[in-house]
């Protein structure tokens, strides 16, 4: 019980806590930075429902006779190999790039974060042996180890969601073995141990909710990391395939007619996963500041 | 301090790490249900034809005696049959592999050349902006995918200006490789003095080098100015500037001080190079290793893909061997823990 300060106590009592994090809403929504990216992702999200309210054409109909037109009035950021205007294409793509990228985050982070909390606790040998193989697959290039695992399922949404879930969850399985390890030796979670709690309470009230600050940066990050993986897996044809809007394979249609001088087609895709990788990676950077405020990050 | 023993140990550990990969790999393509067969079959896709196919294949023997047989093949250098190329897969990968390494190694290099005198040179400027300048850099460089970067410099450095070559591969279209010494075009030329192959393959991989650079500086680069702050505010560097040694012989002790966590961060980009190669290979038409994976995987092609992965893991296990050798080249204070 060294380290059994008041303020660490308080944070974890139900209840007890909102004093801190009304004070932390407040830093918060003074951060502008972290405001406006929080609002770009939020707006960015908005597309995924509202898509076919705010793109004005269908994001998969062809026509022939419009086929790779400059953008101009009539089609903002012009029209690809099919005739397809790129804005709507471009506006209907986070219902698959976003979706798919969230859903594997959410499988990466519902797999690992409960294994590496326990394992972190627990500190047995089951658990040090769990580390050594999440730890094997982090030191292999994680692109091929999505194509592995492509080779294995196939292709197509469901799948690319499950492989880029997979790649990542030693991600979470790392990080929360060291967050709950280096919380089991907290003074608060020594004297819930003393007061005679169980394991399950522990793990449950005490440790968990205190690793939801470094859970959360990381989520903001690997959100941005998979959609960067799932469009770069679709760019390759390893992915989500042609006619469905998604950027990364959009990319690669339309870099068959870049030598011609085609450049749309391409250009304004690779922007649209630029600023929105963006926005998450932004977030991130101002959550960890707010969240971790003892965090020395280079500014 | 025993070097030795801590190198052999080392080694140990790459090969068991090697190990651990091709196992689960192994199991992720024999557990997991898409049956090449299938593919192979064709429109037979009757009970018969499948079975047969399964076993000309050997996938119907029990998952062990499959891996026994496979070990039991590597040791005479054999990885089987492509399904894709219906070459053997060792041949496919003594052509690619060089191809893989000429890319990245020589883009790792210029990154490194380039990031830490810009590092060193941001992180002796006073006031932030030469780091708000990395910052904005590293969130564009970092956030726009590799192979849009590669694009980018196609359209602009091929298409507009014409001052490099098209994206056909390592050697102009019409050009022969050089004499094989090694397999890679870079210096089997040298070797062989023959300067146009090496000139026309330094040019082919000038703009594939070049995305590189821009999209994977950023991770050394705030390494080297962060690790370099660090250092310069540490008491014995203000001890050596207050007692008047040269700011020149100064920065290259800090850079020393700093390098540990740079080094190891060349280290883990170096192997997630290794597979990132893959979308730059697609871009520039390079069939290298990487961009073999992604065939491999689209055409379920399981020797091949075991092959491949077989080769880039031991390219990253070495990766990370050297780096933790030259990590205890540079920091005493290792060899001391080790005695």
């Amino acid at each position: 019980m060294t380290d059994g300060r008041a303020i660490q106590i308080s944070s974890i009592v139900p209840g007890g806590g909102a004093g801190r994090g009304e004070g932390l809403l407040k830093r918060m929504w003074s951060d502008r930075q972290l405001v406006f990216a929080g609002a770009f992702v939020f707006l960015e999200l908005l597309l995924i429902p509202l898509a076919p309210l705010i793109a004005p054409y269908s994001p998969v109909g062809a026509s022939l006779s419009d086929k790779l037109l400059a953008p101009g009035w009539q089609h903002p950021f012009g029209t690809d190999s099919n005739g397809t205007d790129i804005l709507s294409r471009l506006i209907y793509a986070p219902r698959v790039d976003l979706m798919v990228a969230i859903a594997a985050t959410l499988i990466a982070a519902g797999v690992g974060t409960p294994l590496g909390i326990v394992a972190g606790y627990l500190k047995g040998a089951l658990g040090e042996t769990l580390m050594r193989v999440g730890d094997v697959i982090l030191t292999f290039p994680v692109f091929v180890l999505a194509l592995v695992v492509v080779a294995a399922l196939g292709q197509g949404q469901v799948q690319t969601i499950l492989v880029v879930g997979f790649v990542q969850a030693p991600i979470y399985l790392r990080l929360m073995y060291g967050v709950s390890a280096a919380l089991s030796r907290k003074g608060f979670v020594e004297s819930a141990l003393l007061s005679g709690a169980s394991r399950s309470h522990i793990i449950l009230r005490h440790i968990f909710p205190n690793a939801l600050g470094p859970l959360f940066v990381q989520l903001s990050i690997t959100i941005g990391l998979s959609i960067l993986l799932v469009s770069g897996l679709s760019f390759v044809g390893a992915g989500i395939q042609a006619p469905t809007p998604e950027w990364g394979s959009m990319i690669a249609t339309g870099s068959l007619n870049l030598g011609l001088g085609y450049w749309w087609p391409s250009v304004f895709p690779g922007i649209a996963i630029g600023v929105t990788v963006m926005g998450f990676a932004l977030l991130s950077d101002r959550l960890s500041a707010q969240l971790e405020p003892g965090d020395a990050r280079l500014e | 301090m025993n070097w030795t023993s801590y190198v052999l140990r080392r080694i140990g550990l790459a090969f068991v790490q090697i190990a651990a990969i091709w196992l689960l790999t192994f199991i992720i393509l024999r557990v997991i249900p898409a049956n090449p067969a299938y593919r192979i079959a064709g429109f037979d896709v009757s009970p018969e034809n499948i079975a047969r196919i399964n076993a000309e294949l050997g996938l119907n023997k029990p998952i062990w005696m499959q891996m026994r047989d496979y070990l039991f093949a590597l040791f005479h250098g054999d990885l089987g049959q492509s399904l894709t190329t219906g070459n053997a897969v060792w041949d496919d990968l003594t052509q690619r592999v060089p191809a893989t390494l000429d890319l990245v190694a020589l883009g790792l290099t210029l990154t490194v050349l380039i990031a830490i005198p810009l590092g060193v040179w941001a992180a002796r400027r006073e006031g932030g902006l030469a780091q708000r300048v990395v910052r904005i850099y590293s969130l564009m460089a970092g956030s726009q995918p590799d192979y849009w970067w590669g694009l980018a410099l196609i359209v602009v450095f091929f298409v507009s200006l014409k001052i490099a070559p098209g994206p056909v591969g390592r050697l102009p279209i019409g050009l022969p490789p050089p004499d094989t010494i090694t397999g890679s075009y870079l210096l089997d030329s040298l070797f062989t003095g023959n300067w146009v192959t090496l000139g026309a393959a330094l040019a082919q991989l000038a703009l594939p080098v070049a995305t590189m650079v821009i999209v994977y500086m950023p991770p050394i680069l705030k390494m080297t100015i962060s690790g370099y702050r660090a250092a310069m505010n540490g008491d014995s560097i203000r001890l050596m500037r207050a007692s008047g040694v040269g700011s020149l012989r100064i920065s290259m002790i800090v850079l020393r001080l700093a390098s540990p966590p740079i080094v190891t961060t060349v280290g883990i980009n170096a192997a997630y190079l290794l597979g990132a190669a893959a979308l730059i290979e697609t871009v520039f038409g390079i069939n290298g290793a990487a961009r073999y994976a992604v065939t491999a995987a689209v055409t379920t092609d399981y020797p091949g893909m075991q092959g491949v992965v077989l080769a880039i893991s031991s390219l990253a296990a070495l990766a990370y061997l050297v780096t933790d050798i030259v990590q205890l080249a540079l920091d005493p204070r290792l060899r001391s823990a080790r005695e």
